[in-house]
C-alpha cells in the first residue's frame, strides 16, 4: 500500500511540475523582452527597395552587436519627408544615423545640425557631399556613370560609329544634387575620353515634379509620343522600374536601348526578357553591413575612414541568372551572420 | 512467536488513517494551491496587458497639458502660468518615468527611447524659450516655441503610433493568453480529476487493507462457530490491531483444536479403561463363577448327593432322601450350562425343588401354592427365570416377616401370551423399588447374601434381550406388607 501510495505521489507531483513549467511557458507568451546597448537610427525612403535592403543588413550586422537600428517612420501613422525624419532622428538624441543622402543642402543641413548634436552621421547609397557626416559607405556617381557608358558604348559603338546614336538620360526633380550630376559628368567624360564623341548625342531628361506618379505620366507619354531615342538612361531603381513597364505597356519594346540602375524583382525580370538591355547596380547588403562596421568603428575609436567604396555590378541579359544565385547565397551568408 | 511480534513497533489502525489522510488532505491542499496560484498568475497577466495602453494614453494627455502649459505661459508670462508648466512638466516627466512595457521588443523599446530622447530636447528647448520669455527676447522664444511644436508634432506622433503598436500587441497577448487561461482551466480540471482518481484509488487500497483481514476474520469466526475447526490460519500482514487480533485468533484456533483433541484422546482412554473395567468384572464374574464349578464338581456333587441318598435310603431316612434328591436336582439344573432355553415345566420344576429346600431348611414356613394350566407348560423360555424371581420374593419379601408366608405360582392364558404369576404376601415394594428393578438399576446385593447368583436385574435384562421387548415383565405391588406379583408375559409360539 506504501509503494501505491509512493507511485500515485510521485505520478501526481511529475504531472505538477510538468503543468507548471507549460503554464509558465504558456504565460510567457507576449512577455519576450529585448535589450540593447545602442540605438541607431536610419533615414531614408521607406517605399525605396533599395534602401529597404540597405537598412535590413546594416540593422542585422548591428542586432549582432547588440544594437538596434531603427527605421525612421516606418510605423509612424503619419507620413514625414526625409528631411524631417532627418530632424526626428536628431532629436530624439538616437546613438547615431544612417542616411541616404541625396546631396540637397536642406540635408546637408540637417546632417551638420544631428552631428553637431553629437550624433555621428554616416551617408548610406547616396552621399552630402560637404556635409559633416562620418562617412560615406556607396558608389562614386562620376565612376557610376563611366560603368554606365562603358556598358551601353559595349553594346552599340560599332553602330554609333556608322550612325550617331541619341542618348537620353532620365533624371528625378528630387535629385536637384550633385550625384544625378555627377554621373552625367561621368558618362559624358567616358565618352570624350573614347573619342566617341561625335557618335553619341546625349541629353538629359526631366520626369515628374516631385509629386507623386508625375514622373510615371511623363515617362508613358515619353514612350507614347513615339519619339524615342537610340539609348535610354536610368540613373536610379524608380525611374528604371517605370520604363521597364512602359516600354511593354507602349509595345516598344527592342525599339529602344534601355540601360538602368540598381535591381528588383521587376527589372531582374525585364533583364531575362531583354525588355532592358542592362542595368548597374551594388549590393545593398554590403552597403548596409559596410556601414555597420563604419559607424562601430567610429563608436570605438572616434575615427572612421571618410568613404567606403562599393563594387559596381552589371547585370545584363546574358548574366541576370548567375547574379540572382550570387545574391541570393550572399544574403543567407548575411541571414547567417 | 508472539514475542518476536510484540518486539516490532507497533503501527496502529489509528496512526495508520491520520497520516494517510494527513498526507492526502496536504496534497490535495498543495495541488489546490498551485492550481489557484497559476490561474491567479494568468489573470494578473491578463489584467496587465492593457495597463502599457494606459500608460500611454495618459502620457498623451499630460504632453498636451504641457505643450497647453507652455503655450499659456508665452501667452501670458503669469507666474501662475509658469508654476502650471512645471507642474505640469512634472507629472508628464513622472508620466514618462513609469512608461515601462514588460516584454516589449526591439520596435517598441526603440519608439519608447525615440520618446525619451524626444522628451529630452523637448524639455530643453522649452526651458529656452523660459528662460528667453523671461528675458523679453520674443523672436528667440518664438523660434524656441516653433521648435518645441515641432517636437511637439513629433512627440504626439510617436506616442500615437505606439500606442497603436501596443494595442496590437496586447491584443495579440489577451488573445492568447485568454486561450491560456482556457488551456490552464482545462489541465487544472485534468489535474484534479486526476488527483481525486489517485485519491479515490488510495482510499480504496487503504479500506480494503483494513477490512479484508476484518473480514477473513469473521469468516472464519462463523465458521468456528458453526463447529468447523478445520480452518486455515489467517494471513497476518502488516502490525496494526487487527494484524494482533489476527495473531490471537489463530492461537486461539490452535489452542481450542488442541484442547478438543486432548479431550478427545481423554474421552477415549476414559472409555477404554471403563470397557477394561468391564471386561474385568465380566472376567472376574467369569473367573468367579468358574472358581465357583471348580469348586463344585457337578459329577463329584450329584455323586456325592447320590451317595448321601442311597445312604439316607438304606438308613431308611426318606425324609433326608428326599431332601437329597431335591438338592440333587436343584443343582443339576443349576449347574447345566447347556440349557439356556428351557420349557416351562422345567422352571416349575426347579421352582418346586428350590420351595422344598427352603422348607426343609426354614422348617416348612413358606406356603406354596400353584395353579397351572398344563396346556401351556411346553413354552420355552429362558432358563434360570422363575427360581430367582422366587427367591427374590423369598430374601427380599419374607425377611424377618413374622406372619405366615405364602407363595403362588400361577400360569394362565392371556390373549397371545402365556402369564407366569409368582406373587408373595410379604413386605411389598416401593414403585421406587419396582422402577429400579424395571430400569435395571438394581442395587448391588451387600457381600454375603445368600442368593443363587442370579439376580432380579439379570433375569430383567435375559427377559428383555429373549423376547426383545420391555413389556415382557411387570411387579406390582399394593404397597407396604401387602405383598409383592411378578407377572411374565410369555408370547405364545
Amino acid at each position: 500500500m506504501i509503494i501505491v501510495l509512493g507511485v500515485l505521489i510521485a505520478a501526481s507531483i511529475l504531472c505538477l511540475i510538468l503543468f507548471r513549467a507549460n503554464a509558465a511557458q504558456l504565460l510567457k507568451v507576449g512577455s519576450k523582452t529585448s535589450s540593447y546597448s545602442s540605438h541607431y537610427v536610419f533615414v531614408g525612403d521607406i517605399n525605396d527597395e533599395f534602401s529597404k535592403n540597405i537598412y535590413e543588413a546594416a540593422a542585422a550586422e548591428l542586432s549582432s552587436r547588440n544594437a538596434y537600428l531603427e527605421y525612421s517612420g516606418q510605423d509612424l501613422e503619419t507620413s514625414y519627408s526625409v528631411s524631417d525624419l532627418m530632424k526626428m532622428a536628431t532629436y530624439s538624441q538616437a546613438d547615431g544615423i544612417f542616411v541616404v543622402g541625396d546631396g540637397t543642402d536642406e540635408m546637408t543641413d540637417q546632417i551638420n545640425n544631428a552631428v553637431n548634436n553629437g550624433i555621428p552621421v554616416i551617408c548610406v547609397g547616396g552621399d552630402c557631399y560637404g556635409s559633416l557626416r562620418q562617412s560615406y559607405v556607396g558608389v562614386t556617381y562620376y565612376e557610376f556613370g563611366q560603368r554606365m557608358a562603358q556598358m551601353f558604348l559595349a553594346d552599340t559603338q560599332d553602330q554609333a560609329t556608322r550612325e550617331k546614336m541619341n542618348v537620353l538620360i532620365l533624371t528625378s526633380p528630387e535629385e536637384r544634387n550633385t550625384n544625378q550630376n555627377l554621373i552625367i559628368s561621368g558618362i559624358r567624360d567616358y565618352i570624350q575620353n573614347n573619342y566617341l564623341s561625335f557618335a553619341y548625342s546625349i541629353q538629359s531628361y526631366e520626369v515628374g515634379d516631385g509629386s507623386l506618379f508625375t514622373d510615371v505620366e511623363d515617362i508613358n507619354q515619353l514612350f507614347e509620343s513615339g519619339r524615342l531615342p537610340d539609348i535610354l538612361l536610368c540613373l536610379d531603381e524608380s525611374t528604371t522600374n517605370h520604363v521597364c513597364q512602359a516600354v511593354v505597356d507602349s509595345n516598344h519594346v527592342g525599339d529602344v536601348a534601355i540601360y538602368g540602375s540598381f535591381t528588383n524583382d521587376t527589372i531582374l525580370n525585364a533583364l531575362r526578357k531583354n525588355i532592358i538591355s542592362g542595368v548597374l547596380t551594388v549590393s545593398p547588403e554590403e552597403i548596409g553591413k559596410k556601414a555597420a562596421d563604419s559607424m562601430t568603428e567610429y563608436k570605438d575609436s572616434g575615427f572612421v575612414t571618410e568613404y567606403s567604396t562599393i563594387d559596381i555590378q552589371s547585370v545584363t541579359p546574358d548574366n541576370v541568372d548567375k547574379y540572382v544565385a550570387s545574391s541570393t547565397d550572399s544574403s543567407d551568408d548575411s541571414n547567417a551572420d | 512467536m508472539t514475542g518476536t511480534a510484540k518486539k516490532k513497533k507497533m503501527h496502529t489502525i489509528g496512526e495508520k488513517l491520520i497520516v494517510t489522510y494527513s498526507i492526502a488532505t496536504a496534497f490535495i491542499f498543495i495541488v489546490n494551491a498551485l492550481l489557484f496560484m497559476t490561474i491567479n498568475q494568468a489573470t494578473d497577466r491578463i489584467n496587465e496587458v492593457y495597463s502599457s495602453n494606459v500608460k500611454i494614453n495618459t502620457l498623451t494627455e499630460d504632453i498636451d497639458n504641457l505643450q497647453t502649459a507652455l503655450s499659456d505661459y508665452l501667452g501670458t508670462g503669469s507666474s501662475s502660468d509658469l508654476s502650471a508648466y512645471y507642474a505640469a512638466e512634472n507629472t508628464y516627466s513622472d508620466a514618462l518615468a513609469g512608461l515601462t512595457i514588460s516584454g516589449a521588443d526591439e520596435k517598441v523599446n526603440g519608439m519608447i527611447d525615440d520618446i525619451a530622447g524626444l522628451t529630452d530636447s523637448y524639455l530643453d528647448v522649452c526651458h529656452d524659450a523660459l528662460s528667453n520669455a523671461r528675458g523679453g527676447n520674443v523672436e528667440e522664444y518664438a523660434a524656441n516655441y516653433d521648435t518645441a511644436n515641432e517636437i511637439y508634432g513629433f512627440l504626439k506622433s510617436s506616442l500615437y503610433t505606439l500606442n497603436g503598436l501596443q494595442l496590437n500587441s496586447n491584443s495579440e497577448s489577451y488573445t492568447s493568453l485568454q486561450h491560456t487561461l482556457s488551456a490552464l482551466e482545462v489541465f487544472s480540471m485534468l489535474i484534479l480529476i486526476a488527483v481525486l482518481i489517485s485519491e479515490l484509488v488510495f482510499t480504496l487500497f487503504l479500506t480494503r487493507s483494513l477490512t479484508a483481514p476484518l473480514e477473513t476474520l469473521s469468516r472464519e469466526a462463523n465458521e468456528i462457530s458453526a463447529g468447523n475447526f478445520d480452518v486455515p490460519a489467517i494471513p497476518v500482514t502488516g502490525n496494526d490491531e487487527v494484524s494482533v487480533v489476527s495473531t490471537a485468533f489463530n492461537e486461539m484456533v490452535s489452542s481450542i483444536r488442541g484442547y478438543i483433541v486432548q479431550l478427545k484422546t481423554s474421552m477415549e482412554h476414559e472409555n477404554e479403561l471403563r470397557e477394561n473395567e468391564l471386561l474385568m468384572d465380566a472376567e472376574l464374574k467369569d473367573a468367579e463363577l468358574k472358581y465357583l464349578q471348580a469348586q463344585i464338581n457337578p459329577h463329584f456333587l450329584f455323586n456325592t448327593l447320590n451317595a448321601g441318598a442311597q445312604l439316607a435310603l438304606l438308613e431308611q431316612a426318606d425324609t433326608t432322601y428326599r431332601y437329597l434328591q431335591n438338592v440333587a436336582s436343584f443343582f443339576r439344573s443349576k449347574t447345566n450350562r447347556e440349557k439356556q432355553v428351557t420349557t416351562l415345566a422345567d422352571e416349575i420344576s426347579l421352582v418346586d425343588n428350590y420351595i422344598y429346600i427352603i422348607n426343609v431348611r426354614f422348617s416348612g414356613s413358606i406356603a406354596y401354592e400353584k395353579m397351572i394350566d398344563d396346556d401351556l407348560t411346553n413354552v420355552s423360555m429362558p432358563s434360570m427365570i422363575l427360581q430367582p424371581i422366587v427367591e427374590n420374593a423369598i430374601n427380599h419379601g419374607f425377611r424377618d416377616l413374622t406372619r405366615p408366608k405364602k407363595v403362588i405360582l400361577s400360569v394362565y392364558g392371556l390373549g397371545n401370551s402365556t402369564a407366569i404369576s409368582i406373587r408373595d404376601n410379604g413386605h411389598g415394594m416401593t414403585q421406587e423399588q419396582i422402577r429400579q428393578i424395571l430400569t435395571g438399576n438394581v442395587p448391588v446385593r451387600a457381600k454375603g447374601d445368600e442368593t443363587n447368583g442370579v439376580g432380579i436385574g439379570n433375569v430383567v435384562n435375559r427377559l428383555q434381550l429373549f423376547y426383545n421387548t420391555e413389556d415382557v415383565i411387570d411387579i406390582t405391588s399394593a404397597g407396604p406388607e401387602e405383598g409383592t406379583e411378578v407377572i411374565l408375559y410369555i408370547p405364545k409360539p
